[in-house]
């Protein structure tokens, strides 16, 4: 039974102050110094002795909370609390490094954001203590934890009840004008602030389409995606997956992968393609491809892709086959702004009256919201609310838009962009591309539905020397628009209300094209001029395995030339575990593979193939003659 | 015969009033709360959620929650245009007579207009768009209390029927309150009569703003309402049925009437009787009306969750 000692009592007996109270906040301490300056915060770990500090202040906590605080006469118990506490410790420590190092890779930044966000709010020794070793904590840190726990409670009720989204409520909310907006939007927005001051204030803001590289004219624009879209949206490509680990130069060479699309409203048509080339970077073309041409793929579809080449296709070595596939689509994006007379804004600021507060605008500097998928679509302008001064007889403003793709794939070519800006508004210069522009209407546009002619002017912007080059990964361009608006055309803008809301808005069309490549294997026949050989591989005597810590090098010898293989794997035999695969694609009759990486004083089983046109599938298992089974080597001590 | 006698009995007992029914007669005190103008949404109209291509209804109710009428009430409906189509007109007058005795509640009235939540972009499962209802009118506050008149400015008499004090009128049936009246009794140049000034101040005890009165279709559009046009007020003081002079008056305006400009809500003017109260009055009490005119301005929002039907 774990005791603790309590430092300080009142005079009922009660823990005022107890060594779990240290324990407790000497975590709290050490999870903000990672928040602020360590693995959670953006600016990376500042604080001197680097991440070295982090996992000696965990592995002491661990160390504290099992001799110093959890006290057990029994030193086996006192073990296993070790035990268990440098586990939580790890846990502690090691997950930040798997959010940034290996969530970063397969999840998307939402998710991340969200995982990340999460840990900073969720920390690990804090969780344990409130949970399990709550009676040993003293007032104070029983009165944080519940403090720390009701907002949780709250969180999840609001964020679950289906109440918490019909439901409205009158909020000051940010500008502190009366407002209704459902209890769930309220929380959200609470928590959205919170954590965005939290992050403005140690730095670890993401801004996930923040343009890395702009054009001549410099500033980018940044956007969020629409947070009500689908996470999936768009289309996404598996790894490419070869019929066989190996191939002979007879064999027919087959690649396949499975291509998900949803979409919402059309289907996409996808065009898929496939090439190769060999070892010498020969160009091999496929003997076909499934399915052939443009297919459409409709929501939450998935379709299979196969690749084929013909025998003989490939020379031995290293080949290498890309699938692509090809796909137009479409961003949507729109800028809400707003605007008012600038003398009533003047006079608003001259008698200090917030203009948003006053008109119930919560939404104070609107971000640019884009249809989710392989490209953001950011648009600015000048800070809301804009003034127009009603006295003169012309009104003109810089919108500018940056294009960028933000998945791994290629923007081929930009189809078209085009603008709409509000009635009112005329697009009078466009720089940040050698392009041109041309008014238009909604009835040229595909999303025609999106588009009111009585509400914006539509402009194409066309440039076939420039935006229309290929946009690779993460790259982006920015465009700036000259806006014009008359005298004629105020009363339009700002509407019959003191402040009018208006929309930007932009569609940008593009060819998108996603590849996945995957290298593989090709073994030559049984002489050194290429040819298969026609005699069975047989082994000559026994392999031998020379090992060190990490390495063991396999010897081996056969009747005939051949490439050869080496199947391994950790363990006694190699049925049931997971094979590593070593090839040596040269036609030889002494053989001899390097296998690396392998873990010190472990036992490991391997097979031996080699390869000819006399055995099943071309591949024959070599065996010492009169018996059967795997071969084994134990690696040596680091 | 008796029975004649005990009925005619009965009957001039009923006349003559012994009976009585267990009923009072009060009187309703209008010149309370801080409100005036009030606006809410009524329930499900707009809806929190509501589906591309459908209608919808907005319905609100304006009442007068305040003691003074209201005769150039304008209320502006803001919407975004790219997500909702306003079937009607965008701009209402209404006329809303304020609480009184013979109405304690004030008057109210509802208002209706069709709205239709246009198509979403495509692409985009959900949109939420907010809608504003800007009010404006102009409001009159009546404080009425009764003022404390001490002539004996060197405090010589002991004995006096009231004693000169500054005084908290509460709340008085509108947004913006006179919250306090400081008076000052001093000598005055002519021996035979006192100075007598009060310092008046109004606070804006709602969540609305003032503005200039009279200007209320101004401000609920676009209009620009002129410089020093927000946060003003004008303040006209009876004691008795004698005006005071209140200063600082509106630039390039005569007249007695006091003008202020609030900065953080609150704002005074100091008012004075002209010629002073002879000192043969002594000390006595009076009525002090002080009537504050400006116009008033609030914005309602809700915000509508657009969902694509699928």
């Amino acid at each position: 039974m774990a005791e603790t000692h309590s430092y300080w009592e009142n005079q009922r007996g009660e823990t005022i102050v107890g060594s779990a109270d240290v324990l407790f906040w000497i975590t709290v301490i050490i999870h903000v110094l990672d928040a602020v300056f360590g693995r959670l915060s953006k600016g990376g770990v500042t604080i001197p002795g680097g991440t070295g500090f982090f996992l000696l202040a965990y592995a002491a906590i661990a160390i504290y909370a099992s001799w110093g605080v959890f006290k057990d006469e029994m030193t086996e118990h006192r073990l296993a609390r070790l035990g268990k506490y440098l586990i939580i410790s790890a846990i502690a420590y090691f997950l930040p490094v798997l959010v940034n190092g290996v969530l970063a890779r397969g999840v998307g930044q939402t998710t991340l954001y969200v995982i990340g966000s999460t840990l900073i709010f969720a920390p690990t020794w804090i969780v344990y203590l409130g949970l399990f070793e709550r009676d040993h904590l003293g007032k104070g840190s029983r009165g944080f934890l519940v403090l720390y726990e009701l907002i949780w409670i709250a969180a999840l009720f609001l964020l679950i009840l289906p109440y918490a989204k019909t439901a409205t409520v009158t909020v000051a909310g940010e500008s502190g004008a009366p407002a209704q907006i459902s209890v769930q939007e309220a929380f959200l927005n609470v928590y959205e602030k919170t954590l965005l001051n939290y992050q403005k204030l140690t730095g670890t803001v993401v801004n996930t389409t923040q343009s890395q590289i702009g054009y001549a004219t410099g500033d980018a624009f940044t956007a969020r995606v629409d947070r009500n879209a689908k996470e999936k949206l768009g289309v996404k490509m598996d790894s490419l997956q070869m019929t066989q680990p190996i191939f002979g130069v007879n064999d027919p060479v087959g690649v396949f992968t499975k291509l998900t699309a949803e979409t919402i409203d059309l289907p996409l048509a996808i065009g898929v393609g496939c090439n190769a080339t060999d070892s010498k970077t020969n160009p091999v073309s496929p003997r076909s491809v499934s399915p052939a041409g443009v297919v459409d793929v409709a929501q939450q579809e998935v379709i299979d892709i196969d690749c084929d080449f013909n025998s003989g296709a490939f020379t031995p070595g290293t080949g290498t086959v890309h699938i692509m596939a090809d796909f137009s689509t479409a961003t949507l994006a729109y800028l809400k702004t707003y605007f008012m007379t600038r003398d009533r804004l003047r006079e608003l600021r001259t008698a200090k009256i917030d203009p948003f507060q006053q008109y119930g605008i919560t939404d104070r500097n609107p971000a640019t919201i884009y249809t989710n998928g392989p490209v953001s679509v950011a648009m600015g302008f000048s800070a809301p609310p804009v003034g127009i001064d009603t006295t003169v007889d012309e009104f003109t403003g810089t919108l500018g838009m940056t294009i960028k793709n933000v998945w791994q794939g290629k923007i081929k070519a930009l189809l078209a962009v085009y603008v709409l800006v509000p009635k009112g508004f005329t697009v009078t210069e466009i720089t940040g591309t050698t392009g041109t522009f041309k008014q238009t209407h909604c009835i040229d546009l595909q999303e025609k539905d999106w588009c009111d002619d009585a509400l914006a002017n539509v402009y194409e912007l066309t440039s076939p020397g420039g935006f229309t080059q290929a946009i690779d990964a993460q790259q982006s361009i920015t465009l700036r628009m000259r806006l014009r608006a008359t005298a004629a055309d105020y009363e339009r803008i700002l509407g019959t209300t003191p402040i009018s809301t208006k929309f930007f808005k932009a569609v940008a069309a593009y060819v998108y094209s996603l590849d996945q490549a995957r290298s593989f294997s090709v073994v030559g026949g049984a002489n050194s001029s290429g040819s298969t050989a026609s005699e069975k591989v047989l082994l000559l005597g026994s392999p031998t395995a020379e090992t060190t810590g990490t390495t063991a090098n396999i010897t081996f010898v056969t009747n005939v030339a051949s490439a050869t293989e080496v199947q391994y794997c950790a363990g006694s035999n190699t049925v049931s575990c997971k094979r590593l695969i070593s090839s040596a694609p040269a036609s030889s009759t002494t053989h001899s593979h390097l296998l690396q990486g392998l873990q010190p004083s472990t036992l490991y089983s391997y097979d031996l193939y080699g390869f000819s046109s006399a055995c099943p599938n071309n591949k024959c298992p070599l065996s010492v003659a009169g018996q059967s089974g795997s071969f084994n080597f134990v690696t040596g001590s680091p | 015969m008796k029975r004649f006698l005990l009925l005619g009995l009965c009957l001039l007992l009923v006349g003559c009033g012994i009976y009585r029914p267990n009923t009072t007669i009060t009187e309703v005190n209008v010149h309370t709360g801080t409100k005036g103008i009030t606006a809410k949404f009524l329930e499900q109209s707009p809806p929190a959620i509501t589906y591309a291509n459908t209608p919808l209804s907005l319905s609100y109710e304006l009442a007068n929650e305040g003691a003074s009428d209201v005769t150039d009430g304008v209320v502006s409906i803001g919407i975004e245009d790219d997500f909702l189509k306003l079937e009607g007109d965008r701009i209402r007058l209404f006329k809303l007579d304020g609480r009184s005795t013979v109405n304690p509640q004030g008057e109210s009235q509802i208002f209706s207009a069709q709205l239709r939540a246009k198509d979403l972009p495509p692409q985009t499962e959900t949109a939420t768009t907010t809608i504003a209802l800007n009010v404006c009118d102009t409001y009159t506050t009546d404080a009425e209390l009764t003022m404390c008149v001490d002539t004996d400015v060197f405090n010589r008499v002991r004995t006096k029927p009231c004693k000169s004090a500054a005084v908290s009128p509460g709340s008085q049936g509108a947004p913006v309150a006179v919250s306090k009246i400081e008076p000052t009794y001093t000598a005055d140049a002519d021996p035979s009569r006192i100075r007598a000034a009060y310092l008046i101040t109004i606070r804006n005890a709602g969540s609305g703003q003032l503005f200039e009165a009279d200007k209320s279709l101004e401000a609920c559009t676009p209009q620009a309402l002129g410089k020093n046009s927000w946060n003003v007020a004008s303040v006209k003081a009876f004691l008795g049925d004698q005006q005071l002079d209140c200063s600082p008056k509106k630039p390039n305006y005569g007249g007695s009437e006091g003008y202020l400009q609030l900065i953080n809500g609150e704002d005074f003017v100091r008012c004075e009787l002209p010629g002073g109260v002879p000192k043969t009055a002594g000390t006595y009490t009076s009525t002090m009306t002080v009537e504050v005119t400006y116009g008033y301005t609030f914005t309602l929002t809700k915000q509508v969750q657009i969902k694509r039907l699928t």
